[in-house]
C-alpha cells in the first residue's frame, strides 16, 4: 500500500540543538509504526513537526501524495492527523467529559453530554480503562490523565494517529486494552505511530521500526526478527551492561515511616480508605496498581502534600499529621512526584533553579538569606553531568528539555543525597534504556545504605526485580501484599483488578 | 554565557522592541489622524519632540515616570507571583493620605516631616493590601476583586477628605487641603520639577531586582509565580510569601503617592493621579515583569503623558486626538512588543501550551 505520510529530509534545530536531521519516514495506511531512539533523539520533535506543533526549518511532509505545511495541530487535525502528547494536554479547570468535548464538532451542542458520556463511556469499556467523567481533569493522577488523552484522541477518528508515549504509567493490563484498539484501529486502515521505551511493547505492537540518534534515522525496518538488544545497540551505539546488583541486607529496624488507617476525602486522585503500611529503613516497597486506584493519594500523604481525613502518618516515631510539607522534608523525606511538569518541575525556569528548588537550604548555595547565582548554576551543572542529562545548559529553562531529560532532573535532584524516606512514583518513566538501568542501580543503591523506599510503578516487572515486598492497591484499599519470590506477573495482575469487580 | 551577556543581550532586544514600536506608530498615526485633517506623523513627532526634546518637556515626562517606575514596581512584584494586584491606584491614594496627614496634622519634631511622610506612605500601602493578601492566601478569595474595590475606597476617602475636614483654608473654597509646610517637600534637581522621588524608584528597582533574583526568598517567590503546585511541592510557605508580597507591592505603590505628595503636588487634592495605578500595570507587563526594565518602559509612558499635554497646547491639537493619539502609541507598543518576543524568542514547547491540567490549582 502506498504510503499515507511520506516525511521527507525534515530538518529542525533549536537555537545550537539539530533536534532533527535529514529524517525520512513513511506511514502506511493499516500500520504500526514504532520511533524509537534514547532520550533527546529527537522522537517528539518529529511528532510535533508531524502534528502541527513545531514548523520544520527544512524538508517536506506528504500527505496522500500531496506537499503540505501545518500552521497549527488544528490545522494537522483538519487533515486528519492527531497526537497523544508526551504530557497529557487536558483543560484542568475542565470535567473529564467536558475535555472530551472540547473541539468535537460531530455532535450539536444541546446533545453533547449525554451522548458524549455514553460514547465516551463505550469507548473507555473497549479499553479497559476506568473514566469518572465528572472529575476536574487537574484532580486527576497522571495515570488517568494520560487515558483521558488517548481516549480524546482516539475519539476524533483521525487518519494517522501518534502516540507519544502512551504506556509510560500504564500498566501492562492497560496497556492491553490500549493494543487491542490500536490493532483495531490498524485493521480500519489508520496509520499509527507508537513512541515507547518499553521495548517488549514495541515487539508486541509494531510492523515497522526506525530508530533514531541524534536526530538522525539510524535504522529502519520492520519490526519482527529485530531483538530488544539490537534495537538498543542502533540507540545507543554500545548497549553497556547491566551491573549485578548486588544483594542487599534484609531491611530491619525501626519503621522509617508508617501509615496507619489512612482515609483522604480529597476530591484528588483516588480516595483512601483505611490504609496501613510501614516501610523499614533499607526496604524497597513496591505498590501496585491501575491507573487511579489510589497511589498519587498514598505518595502524596506519605509526602505530606495531602492532610488525611483520618489516621496518622509517622515519619520515624514522629506523628506527622496534618503537618506541611516541609516538616515532612526536614525529617529526611523526598518525593518523586509522577506529574513531573505539574508537581516536580517549574518548566519556565532553568535548569540549575530547578536542580536547587528543593535544595534551598542547602549551605552550599550561599550566605545566609542570599541565594549565589555561581552557586546555583555550578550545582546545576554538576547535576546535568551527573545524570547525563542533554543539553546540560544550566541557564536552559526545563521546558525545552526532551521528557527523558526532565526525568533525569527530577530524580537526580531528589535522590542526590540518601534520604531516610524515598517516595518515587514512576521514577522510570519515560527513560531510555541506559538512564533505567542507571536509576534502577541508584534505587538499590540508596536502599543499600539504608534509605526506606516507597517505590510506585506501573511496570510490574519492575517491580517484582526490584522491590523487598509489594502491596497491591485497588479502589484506595491495599487489596494484597505479595512478596516476589513468592509471586508473579499473572498473580499481581489478578490482584489488581481484584477488588474492581467486587466493587 | 555570562549573566552580564544575558542582561546585556535582553536589554538590547528591549531597546529594539521600543524602536520598533515608534516606527510603526508614525506610520500609523499619519495614516489615522490624516483622516481628521492633521498632519499625522507631523503631530506625532511633535509629541516625542515636545517630550523629549525640549529640557522642559524632557523634565516633565520624568516626573510623570516617577510614580509610574513605583506603581509599576508594585505590579510586577505581585504579577511575579500571579497575584493580579490591580489595586495599584488605591495603594497609591492610601498612600498620598498618609503622607499628607503627616504633612499636615504632625505637629513639628527634630527631623523634616518628609522623612516620616514616605514611610508613612509606605505602611498605608501595605496596610491597604493587607486584607486582600490575606484573604487570598487564608481562604482564596480572589485578589482581584478585593484590591479592585480597594480602590474605590481610597479615592473615595480621599474625596471625602478633600471635602470635608482636610478642606484647607487657603484654598478659595476648592476642596484640596492646605500646601504643606516646607519640610515636607523632596529636594528637586536644578529647576525642574523632577524630585528626589527619582533617585528612590531607581534605588527600590534595583533593591527588588536583588530580592527576587539573589535571595532564597525571591526564589521561592519566582518558584511560586511559575509553578503554584512546585512550590507547595518543595515545601515553600507559600500562604505567608502572599501576605509578605502584598504587602511589598502594597508599600511600593503606597510611596508612589507618597513622592507624588512630598515631591510635586505638596498638597492633598481629590483624583490626583491620572490613574497611575492601572497605567502602572502597562509599564510592568511591558517591562515584562523585570524590576530592571521598569524605569525605562515608566520614562515611555511618562513620556506620552507629557507629550500629550504639550500638543494640547502648544499646538491645539483637541484632546479628543491626543487621547487617540496615544492609544494608537500605546495600542502598537504592544503589539509590537508582542511581535519581537515571538520572533526573538525560543519556539514554545508544544507541550508547555498545552498542559493547564497542571495550572490554576493551588494557592
Ligand atoms: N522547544 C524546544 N526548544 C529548544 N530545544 C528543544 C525544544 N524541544 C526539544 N528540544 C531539544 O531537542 C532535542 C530532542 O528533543 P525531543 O523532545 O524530540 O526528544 P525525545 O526523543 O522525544 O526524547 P525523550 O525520550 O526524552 O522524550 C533535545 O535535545 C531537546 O532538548
Ligand atoms: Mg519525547
Amino acid at each position: 500500500m502506498p504510503p499515507i505520510v511520506e516525511l521527507r529530509g525534515i530538518t529542525k534545530s533549536f537555537g545550537g540543538v539539530r533536534a532533527n536531521d535529514h529524517v525520512d519516514l513513511d506511514l502506511e495506511p493499516g500500520r504500526i509504526h514504532a520511533v524509537l531512539g534514547a532520550n533527546g533523539a529527537g522522537k517528539s520533535t518529529l511528532m510535533s513537526i508531524l502534528a502541527g506543533s513545531y514548523a520544520r526549518d527544512a524538508g517536506d511532509i506528504r500527505l496522500r501524495g500531496l506537499s503540505v505545511r501545518f500552521h497549527s495541530p488544528a490545522d494537522a487535525l483538519r487533515a486528519g492527523i492527531g497526537m497523544v502528547h508526551q504530557h497529557p494536554m487536558l483543560f484542568g479547570g475542565m470535567t473529564v467529559l467536558e475535555n472530551l468535548a472540547v473541539g468535537d464538532r460531530s455532535i450539536p451542542w444541546a446533545l453533547r453530554q449525554p451522548k458524549l458520556r455514553r460514547r465516551a463511556a463505550a469507548l473507555a469499556d473497549g479499553l479497559g480503562f476506568r473514566l469518572r467523567p465528572d472529575v476536574r481533569a487537574g484532580d486527576l493522577s497522571v495515570a488517568e490523565q494520560q487515558q483521558v488523552d488517548i481516549l480524546r484522541n482516539l475519539a476524533r477518528e483521525v487518519a494517522v494517529l501518534i502516540l507519544d508515549e502512551p504506556t509510560a504509567v500504564l500498566t501492562p493490563q492497560e496497556t492491553e486494552g490500549l493494543f487491542v484498539t490500536l490493532r483495531a484501529l490498524a485493521a480500519g486502515g489508520t496509520a499509527l505511530v507508537f513512541i515507547s521505551h518499553k521495548l517488549e511493547e514495541v515487539r508486541e505492537i509494531a510492523h515497522q521500526i526506525t530508530v533514531l540518534r541524534d536526530g538522525r534515522v539510524v535504522h529502519t525496518g520492520p519490526a519482527v526478527g529485530c531483538t530488544p538488544d539490537e534495537i538498543v545497540a542502533h540507540m545507543m551505539g554500545d548497549a553497556g551492561h547491566p551491573g549485578e546488583a548486588s544483594p542487599r541486607p534484609n531491611p530491619s529496624g525501626e519503621p522509617a515511616a508508617q501509615l496507619r488507617d489512612i482515609q483522604t476525602s480529597d476530591r484528588r486522585a483516588a480516595v483512601l480508605f483505611g490504609v496501613n503500611l510501614e516501610v523499614l529503613p533499607g526496604e524497597i516497597l513496591g505498590v501496585a496498581g491501575l491507573a487511579g486506584a489510589g497511589q498519587s493519594a498514598l505518595a502524596e500523604v506519605m509526602a505530606g502534600l495531602l492532610a488525611p481525613s483520618g489516621g496518622a502518618v509517622l515519619i520515624g516515631r514522629k506523628d506527622m499529621t496534618g503537618r506541611p510539607s516541609r516538616h515532612f522534608r526536614r525529617s529526611g523525606v523526598r518525593f518523586v512526584p509522577g506529574d513531573r511538569r505539574g508537581r516536580g518541575l517549574a518548566a519556565d525556569l532553568t535548569l540549575a533553579e530547578n536542580s536547587v528548588m528543593t535544595w534551598l537550604g542547602h549551605p552550599r548555595l550561599g550566605r545566609g538569606p542570599i541565594l549565589s547565582r555561581g552557586a546555583v548554576r555550578r550545582f546545576g551543572a554538576d547535576l546535568a553531568e551527573a545524570e547525563g542529562i542533554e543539553p546540560g545548559d544550566p541557564g536552559r529553562p526545563v521546558r525545552l528539555l526532551s521528557g527523558g531529560n526532565m526525568q533525569r532532573l527530577l530524580v537526580g535532584r531528589e535522590t542526590r543525597e540518601p534520604p531516610r524516606l524515598l517516595i518515587a512514583e514512576y521514577p522510570l518513566r519515560g527513560l531510555d534504556a541506559r538512564a533505567t538501568r542507571f536509576v534502577r542501580a541508584r534505587l538499590q543503591g540508596l536502599a543499600s545504605s539504608g534509605t526506606a523506599i516507597v517505590l510506585i510503578s506501573e511496570d510490574v516487572d519492575d517491580l517484582l526485580a526490584l522491590s523487598d515486598r509489594i502491596v497491591v492497591l485497588a479502589r484506595g484499599r491495599i487489596v494484597a501484599e505479595r512478596r516476589p519470590a513468592s509471586t508473579n506477573r499473572l498473580q499481581l495482575g489478578r490482584d489488581m483488578m481484584g477488588q474492581e469487580r467486587g466493587g | 554565557m555570562s549573566a552580564a551577556a544575558v542582561i546585556l543581550r535582553r536589554a538590547c532586544r528591549d531597546l529594539a522592541v521600543i524602536a520598533g514600536a515608534v516606527g510603526t506608530v508614525l506610520l500609523a498615526c499619519h495614516v489615522v489622524l490624516g483622516a481628521a485633517g492633521i498632519h499625522g506623523a507631523g503631530a506625532c513627532a511633535a509629541l516625542f519632540r515636545e517630550s523629549l526634546g525640549t529640557r522642559y518637556g524632557f523634565s516633565e515626562s520624568v516626573v510623570k515616570a516617577t510614580p509610574l517606575m513605583l506603581a509599576g514596581l508594585a505590579v510586577a512584584v505581585a504579577f511575579r507571583m500571579r497575584l493580579w494586584n490591580i489595586g495599584g491606584e488605591g495603594q497609591l491614594y492610601a498612600g498620598a493620605l498618609a503622607a499628607a496627614w503627616v504633612a499636615l496634622f504632625l505637629p513639628r519634631c527634630g527631623i523634616p516631616r518628609v522623612m516620616l511622610m514616605l514611610p508613612a506612605a509606605c505602611a498605608a500601602g501595605a496596610a491597604w493590601a493587607l486584607a486582600p493578601g490575606i484573604l487570598k492566601a487564608s481562604l482564596g478569595v480572589s485578589e482581584i476583586l478585593v484590591t479592585l474595590m480597594g480602590n474605590y475606597l481610597a479615592m473615595l476617602l480621599a474625596d471625602h477628605l478633600c471635602y470635608g475636614p482636610w478642606k484647607g483654608s487657603t484654598t478659595f473654597g476648592f476642596p484640596m487641603s492646605d500646601r504643606f509646610p516646607a519640610d515636607a517637600d523632596l529636594p528637586t534637581y536644578a529647576g525642574t520639577r523632577v524630585h528626589g522621588g527619582l533617585a528612590i524608584a531607581l534605588i527600590g528597582a534595583v533593591l527588588l531586582w536583588a530580592l527576587l533574583w539573589r535571595t532564597r526568598w525571591g526564589f521561592q517567590v519566582r518558584v511560586a509565580g511559575s509553578n503554584a503546585r512546585a512550590a507547595e511541592y518543595a515545601g515553600y510557605r507559600i500562604r505567608r510569601d502572599v501576605v509578605v508580597v502584598m504587602l511589598i507591592s502594597g508599600a511600593l505603590a503606597g510611596l508612589a503617592g507618597g513622592v507624588e505628595m512630598a515631591g510635586v503636588l505638596h498638597r492633598l487634592q481629590p483624583r490626583f493621579s491620572p490613574g497611575y495605578g492601572y497605567t502602572a500595570i502597562l509599564v510592568a507587563w511591558l517591562a515584562r515583569l523585570h524590576p530592571l526594565a521598569i524605569p525605562p518602559v515608566a520614562l515611555f509612558l511618562g513620556m506620552l503623558l507629557t507629550g500629550g499635554e504639550q500638543l494640547q497646547v502648544s499646538a491645539g491639537v483637541p484632546s479628543s486626538l491626543v487621547d487617540i493619539l496615544q492609544g494608537l502609541i500605546l495600542f502598537l507598543a504592544l503589539a509590537a512588543e508582542a511581535f519581537l518576543r515571538r520572533r526573538h524568542g525560543e519556539a514554545r514547547h508544544p507541550e508547555l501550551s498545552g498542559s493547564p491540567a497542571v495550572e490554576g490549582s493551588g494557592d
